[in-house]
């Protein structure tokens, strides 16, 4: 590749590409702007995983991804390089001349396979999830909000997936219900499907895509680490009969180094590598075999319902099952119409959710606040246009007052989840008049709310309305004004419409 | 009413976007829910929709269907080194060739007509299959009622 295209990340966690290549790229003209090249900008079209919110990196154009460390990759690559190169140019000359070159052939495929092997597991997607766009974040969101009564709301679904019951989890930063098996990588930021585990020797996930590769790695530098440890060993064995062994020592002293990596490396890999045959042959990830999801201890019914049934069939399908292509199509260009994923972590809800105005985005509870403003304010209307007599102003959040009338008294208008009931009528006294206009009120309305003042309860007789009707309680919307008025008994039939109108408005919303 | 897929993309009376979500209800194969969804009530008929997620549920059995072609080009691939998928498509992606074109044709013939565009899942990462909703807009005819109509179509 001509041009390398590095890649970092600036503070707010956005993708950025900084051009390598000196002097083809101008300087970013102002740094409000992501640093992207600004020639770039204007001209070509940019592409899909220069805007990919995980923390990736992405080479070559996009062709290559890694995680963002890859320290550790980089030293696993030295290892092999290192000690395959020593056995080459050591021990094989040796090998082949007296025992037979076909040691440094078998050799030289056992490496290639494992360096293919490493770089398909290293740079390939491991079946990265894209995230929602915003219609669907917003979509399930109304649906999450509207299914449950409780609060929080359910952040969990359950499905019956042969017979067992498997609890899908919502990602946050995804914006997704998790498929089966899914989980998302803290380190690269990304839900991963069939998530294996996020393995830094080859600086990459290990999930659907890449999972075969990982293990055939694995399997192919076991063979070559039992290899080059057996040969070397032989080597080293032939030579000491010829010229002792401290001379043997002497005249390859690479044979030493070769034989310490090789022996530390057998432990570890070959260990590896008989723990991920026993999670092929089950058909269980690292992560649920970790967690003990299908393990018996759980429960007596606890079984794994992902796998076959049969060892056999077990391996075949996790190794020589269909390859699906990428999800996220790093290559792809961007184009103008298309829905940018979600790309706010932590669930806040960001701007773009501004765009799906398209459809009835309230959800109950802004419904609720709402018509609670309607309602209030319809109420409070006539108040103000009538000739006030204040009484003193509650300042309390429940206060009662007695009377022979029924107060109305509303319970605190706490935000509701479900039903969009906001203020709750209790009657504490027994008026009939007062019910009277309280039922008149529940019949204009299929909600509750009913503005606390709202019915001047007065007798017909012109009496003075007991205060305790006009209470309006400390409402924490700011719009509403807490003084309360005295009714003049002449208008009082015109407020009463007045109030009423206002709830049939609230019916409306 | 919108006569052809054209019309219906640059239309900007985009109302709402369904979305049916995957059923997992088989593992974690790729699958549809073959639940009607309520907002669409009068504007396919029921049959129709369900018809094609059928269709679609089956392409999807048939990629990721394990059996003997896919063990004979796992194992093929796999003593190659993998190399041979430079030269050749993997199974799963020619048949998702079909998909896409079975859901352009399903547009063209069945959808746009009714105002409605289906959207490949592939470009929403398999999670949905996503259905815009348009509205009919500007247009005499006799447009189904639509439950979210803003009063726009004239009668």
């Amino acid at each position: 590749m001509s041009q390398i295209q590095h890649a970092a990340l600036d503070q707010q966690g956005r993708y950025n590409q900084i051009c390598t290549r000196g002097g083809s790229c101008p300087p970013p003209a102002d740094g409000s702007e992501p640093a992207h090249c600004p020639g770039h900008r204007s001209r070509s079209p940019r592409k899909k995983w220069q805007v990919f919110p995980g923390r990736n990196r992405f080479y070559c154009d996009g062709r290559i991804m890694m995680a963002r460390q890859t320290g550790v990759f980089y030293l696993t690559l030295v290892l092999i390089l290192l000690t395959c190169g020593l056995f080459f140019t050591f021990d094989c000359p040796f090998l082949a001349s007296n025992l037979t070159p076909a040691i440094p052939a078998v050799g030289g495929v056992l490496f290639i396979f494992v360096m293919g092997m490493l770089f398909r597991a290293s740079f390939s997607d491991p079946g990265i999830l894209p995230r929602a766009t915003p219609d669907e974040a917003a979509d399930l969101e109304r649906q999450i909000d509207s299914a449950g009564c409780s609060r929080p709301p359910p952040r969990t679904r359950e499905v019956l997936i042969n017979g067992q019951a498997v609890k899908l989890k919502y990602c946050f930063t995804c914006k997704i219900f998790r498929p089966p098996r899914a989980s998302h990588c803290s380190l690269c930021d990304n839900c991963v499907e069939r998530f294996d585990h996020h393995c830094p020797w080859v600086g990459n996930c290990v999930g659907r895509r890449n999972y075969r590769f990982f293990y055939l790695f694995i399997l192919s530098l076991s063979l070559l680490t039992v290899f080059i440890f057996a040969f070397v060993i032989t080597h080293v064995i032939l030579r000491s009969n010829q010229t002792g062994f401290l001379g043997a020592l002497k005249d390859s002293p690479a044979s030493v180094l070769e034989v310490v990596v090789c022996f530390f490396s057998i432990w570890s890999i070959v260990g590896l590598s008989g723990f991920h045959t026993y999670l092929i042959s089950s058909n269980q990830t690292t992560n649920e075999d970790i967690k003990g999801s299908w393990s018996t201890k759980r429960g007596k019914d606890n079984y794994n319902p992902y796998s076959y049934g049969n060892i056999l069939t077990n391996c075949c399908a996790a190794l020589c099952g269909p390859l699906p292509p990428s999800l996220i199509d790093r290559r792809g260009l961007i184009q103008s119409g298309t829905p940018q994923t979600v790309s706010q972590s932590n669930g806040t809800s960001n701007s773009s959710y501004a765009s799906t105005q398209l459809h009835s985005n309230m959800c109950d509870q802004d419904q609720c606040i709402q018509s609670t403003k309607f309602v209030l304010q319809a109420a409070t209307t006539p108040l103000l246009h009538s000739d006030p007599v204040v009484l003193a102003p509650l300042p309390g959040k429940t206060t009662t007052l007695g009377g022979p009338c029924a107060y109305l008294a509303p319970a605190q208008p706490s935000l509701p989840s479900c039903g969009g009931d906001v203020l709750m009528l209790r009657d504490a006294a027994v008026d009939s008049r007062c019910h009277h206009h309280l039922h008149l009120h529940h019949h204009h309305h299929h909600h509750h709310f009913v503005s606390p003042e709202e019915t001047p309860c007065a007798t017909p007789q012109g009496a003075l309305p007991c205060p305790a009707h006009l209470h309006l309680h400390h409402q924490p919307h700011p719009a509403i004004p807490s003084p309360i008025a005295l009714y003049d008994p002449a208008s009082q039939d015109a407020l009463h419409e007045d109030s009423v109108r206002g709830l049939v408005k609230l019916s409306s919303v | 009413m919108f006569h052809n897929l054209q019309e219906l993309r640059h239309s900007p009376s985009l109302v709402t976007k369904v979305f049916i979500q995957r059923d997992y209800s088989e593992g974690t194969v790729c699958r549809f829910q073959a639940k009607f969804p309520s907002e669409l009530d009068n504007r396919i008929e029921r049959t129709l929709l369900e018809e094609t997620v059928k269709t679609l549920n089956s392409y999807y059995a048939e990629a990721e269907k394990i059996g003997g072609q896919s063990y004979l080009e796992g194992c093929l691939a796999c003593a190659t080194a993998y190399i041979i998928f430079l030269c050749m498509e993997t199974r799963y992606e020619k048949v998702l060739r079909k998909i896409s074109g079975f859901i352009q044709e399903q547009n063209e013939k069945i959808y746009a007509p009714r105002g409605l565009l289906l959207t490949d899942p592939i470009e929403r990462g398999m999670r949905v299959l996503e259905i815009s909703v348009f509205e009919d807009r500007g247009s005499g005819g006799s447009s189904p009622s639509s439950t979210m109509s803003s009063g726009s179509s004239a009668r």
